[in-house]
């Protein structure tokens, strides 16, 4: 689920309060609360500052008293690898898929046509239906569910809300609205995939 | 090179403005330096989260909602039971079997415990890995993962 990167930003920039810091603790301080829990494009969800590679620098610029830095770190990336196999809990279901969350990743989705095969959806329930073998097997909310990572996507920032509105969620848009900058694309569709509880071992 | 945008993934809006100008000159030097299995992971969001008193970085401030919700999450699943000496010796053990070390890193993090998990993770499993291995992967997974 987790890989590193390394990050370069030139222009790191320590306000006069905090010059009379440790300078590792100053930057430190920048970097994590520019990256953590943000989204870089193309790249993943930055979980953690994992170490300070180098800093150089210390200029101060006429005009102002901060000082600029030119550092290099490592960070923690959220990117499952595709073909990665994941567990999460299905958090909604509508005629267009699943959408699962992961405690810290809420923006999983599996389109309808990457379900079990054969799927059907129940107007009734409201709830995706797997045909197997002549049993329903209903896919309920808050079960645990493996699936495996088929694509992640960064999709564009929309201009305004009506153009967010007609997006698909492989597009970001959240079931409730919102705007998602890093979707990832699940499918269900092989053994093991689901719910867990369908393919526990029978104890012999 | 080409600009880079951030957004904060819980929000509903992408907060431009104050701060932006210095993100689209951030460069990503090298996307993958490696891999990182969530074992690891958990091993520094415990430092973070201050359970372990060496750290790598300075504790400047309390451990961010992100951090500490990976560290909640990932503690419920088999990385919050694993150790690092386990874990090496399950790395040394699969190496007969020729597995890829992305597939070796799936199999760390989801402890498999059924035939089906194992065909699941292993491509072309059939081809690669006869009855006996995917039996002795199963109680590799069991003992030490």
């Amino acid at each position: 689920m987790f890989q590193i990167a390394r990050l370069e930003d030139p222009n790191v920039k320590i306000l006069p309060e905090n010059l009379g810091k440790p300078r590792l603790t100053a930057i430190t301080q920048v970097i994590e609360d520019l990256y953590v829990d943000k989204v870089v494009k193309d790249l993943g969800l930055v979980v953690t500052l994992y170490e300070i590679v180098s800093i150089e620098g210390g200029t101060v610029y006429p005009g102002e008293g901060s000082a600029h830095f030119h550092v290099v770190f490592k960070a923690v990336v959220f990117r499952p690898f595709v073909g990665e196999v994941l567990e999460g809990v299905l958090k909604k279901s509508d005629r267009k898929g699943l959408y699962v969350h992961l405690g810290f990743f809420d923006d999983v989705f599996v389109p309808e046509h990457m379900l079990q095969e054969p799927s059907a959806f129940d107007e009734e329930e409201q709830l995706w239906v797997w045909n197997y073998q002549n049993s329903r097997m209903f896919m309920d909310l808050d079960e645990p569910v493996r699936f495996r990572c088929s694509s992640v996507r960064f999709p564009e920032q929309p201009r305004n809300a009506k153009a967010l509105d007609g997006n698909s969620p492989q597009l970001g848009r959240t079931y409730e609205g919102n705007f998602a900058p890093m979707v990832i694309v699940g499918d269900v569709n092989a053994d093991g995939l689901g719910l867990t509880s369908w393919w526990q071992q029978e104890t012999e | 090179g080409a600009g880079f945008t951030w957004t904060r993934v819980a929000d509903a809006c992408v907060a431009f403005g104050r701060g932006r100008s210095a993100f689209v000159a951030m460069k990503v030097l090298c996307a993958n330096e490696g891999l990182m299995s969530n074992f690891e992971l958990l091993e520094v969001l415990r430092q973070r989260t201050r359970e372990t008193p060496v750290a790598l970085l300075p504790h400047v401030h309390d451990p961010f909602p992100t951090e500490m919700q990976c560290s909640d999450t990932l503690k419920k699943t088999p990385a919050g039971a694993q150790t690092k000496e386990n874990l090496a010796k399950f790395i040394k053990a699969v190496e007969p079997l020729n597995l890829t070390p992305a597939e070796c890193l799936n199999l760390i993090n989801s402890k498999p415990t059924t035939d089906v998990e194992i065909h699941l993770l292993v491509e072309d499993c059939e081809k690669r890995l006869k009855e006996s291995e995917v039996e002795h992967l199963l109680k590799l997974s069991a003992d030490l993962l």
